[in-house]
């Protein structure tokens, strides 16, 4: 019933990106402003407009203090949970709530990262992150992680369901393909089913293209109620619905590892946009690794558990294939600053504008973004958007 | 939920295999152990090379010391002799 009610009440009015790829030089404080200027520019709302801000961030526990300084914002409503990289699109029920119960009126949602150019890098933070949170049953093992914990995935979806490396290699070819129709990805270059094949392991079943890239860059979009979204500038993305499933932190404690919290989140999501796969036209999914495109192709009902890999096979997910995912190249082509939630979600608004230039899915009306968070698919976030047409 | 001690065999749930420079040590095995009691952990499988590591390889429970001077649990193929 609730669901039904807040159903394409809250819209998003403005996205912005900046930095992405290498930004050296310049602070992760810096590089969320940015694209929080140009998110601001492009919904026409001005900055002393925003009085709601939700915000994560690795590095920092207390990171939305250090967003309402730098942006002198005085918020009614702020949102700092962190539940890896699905947090900025987790972020949206909260805000949906709480712009609906009029605590505030325009919700920034935010993100940057330097984590590719910064002097403390990615080795640096694993380092101390062994230190502040470590994981005593693990640790012993020396897994390489985030991307051991993913292969220990992948090897057993192959071993249950007979997926190949091809497979694998086919999720990263088309985020190539994609990438390659857009000018704001970071890896644009040729790729083909050879490379990847021969490509050197890092951790088995994956190579370097199974593993999303390091990159810097900053993501940032406008939340508001609908009825102020007809007002301003541009055409508004309606929010249908957003779930959130939250399962287990390290993969040992997975109950099965070819299962994500997905199949939680997926479903309500689904049903509370009254929507099946069927109507998806687009599709944003946060992919850390390469399985992580298979596995909520099949826990979103894209098709059948196990049946992730032929899904995907021929091209299937690239530009002119059956079913559009990852348009922007994803977190293996386009950008990866650590946390990408935002991007996905910014990427599927510029889809549903018609904005997307050479890679836009013609007559896209609906969108799902499904949001990935933990080192190994701990958290699941899954948001339907739709243009006005959608909602009835 | 209760207490119950394992009798230390079990099975390779799933396996990688970490890789590294020969001269930082070389490739090394990390697994989920499936305990036959149902329970589940990660470990590191010796005693093969960890390329040899399969799913599904029945495998025995052993303590070991780690580099910290703490001790770990790891795990040899069943049935396999051993030279510490």
């Amino acid at each position: 019933m609730f669901n039904e009610n807040v159903r394409g009440k809250v819209s998003i009015v403005g996205v912005g990106t900046a930095g992405c790829g290498e930004a050296p030089g310049h602070s992760e404080l810096e590089l969320l402003a940015q694209a929080t200027r140009l998110a601001l520019e492009d919904s026409g709302l001005a900055l002393r407009d925003i009085d709601g801000v939700c915000t994560a961030n690795l590095n920092n526990a207390m990171w939305p203090l250090n967003v309402v300084e730098y942006l002198g914002l005085r918020p009614t409503f702020v949102e700092g949970t962190n539940i890896g990289g699905s947090s900025f699109i987790a972020h949206q029920k909260p805000a949906m709530l709480a712009l609906l119960s009029g605590q505030c009126n325009a919700v920034l949602v935010c993100y940057g990262s330097n984590q590719r150019t910064s002097k403390f890098g990615r080795r640096e933070r694993a380092q101390a992150r062994n230190l502040l949170d470590p994981n005593v049953f693990d640790d012993p093992f020396h897994p390489f992680d985030p991307p051991s914990s993913y292969a220990l995935i992948a090897a057993r979806h192959m071993h249950q369901y007979g997926t190949t490396r091809k497979h694998l290699a086919e999720v990263a070819l088309a985020a190539r393909r994609w990438a390659q129709l857009n000018p704001e990805a970071f890896q644009r270059g040729p790729l083909d089913m050879e490379t990847i094949l021969s490509a050197r392991m890092i951790s088995d079943p994956f190579t370097q293209y199974d593993c999303c890239q390091v990159t810097d860059g900053a993501g940032a979009y406008i939340m508001t109620r609908t009825d102020r979204a007809r007002e301003l500038r541009q055409t508004p993305v309606h929010i249908l619905s957003n779930e959130t499933a939250i399962w287990h932190k390290g993969v040992a404690s997975m109950r099965d590892l070819t299962i994500t919290p997905a199949a939680q989140s997926g479903p309500k999501a689904f049903q509370a946009a009254q929507l099946t796969p069927k109507d998806i036209d687009v599709v944003q999914i946060y992919d850390a690794f390469s399985i992580n495109t298979i596995l909520a192709l099949e826990d979103l009902g894209f098709c059948k558990k196990g049946e992730g890999g032929p899904f995907v096979e021929d091209g299937a997910i690239g530009p002119g294939g059956k079913l559009p995912v990852n348009t922007n190249g994803g977190g293996l082509s386009c950008v990866h600053p650590n946390m990408y939630g935002a991007f996905a979600t910014i990427e599927a608004v510029r889809q549903l504008r018609g904005q997307a230039g050479e890679r836009q899915v013609q007559g896209a009306r609906t969108a799902l973004i499904n949001g990935n968070g933990g080192v190994s698919a701990s958290s699941q976030s899954t948001s339907i958007l739709g243009v006005s047409d959608s909602l009835h | 939920m209760s207490w119950i001690e394992p009798v230390g065999t079990g099975e390779v749930y799933s396996t990688t295999t970490v890789r590294r420079k020969p001269e930082a040590g070389g490739n090394y095995d990390v697994s989920i152990i499936e305990l036959d009691e149902g329970v589940r952990l990660m470990s590191q499988v010796l005693g093969v090379e960890p390329h040899e590591v399969k799913i599904g390889m029945r495998v025995q429970l052993r303590v070991i010391p780690d580099e910290s001077g703490q001790h770990k649990v790891v795990f040899y193929p069943e049935g396999t002799h051993h030279v510490q």
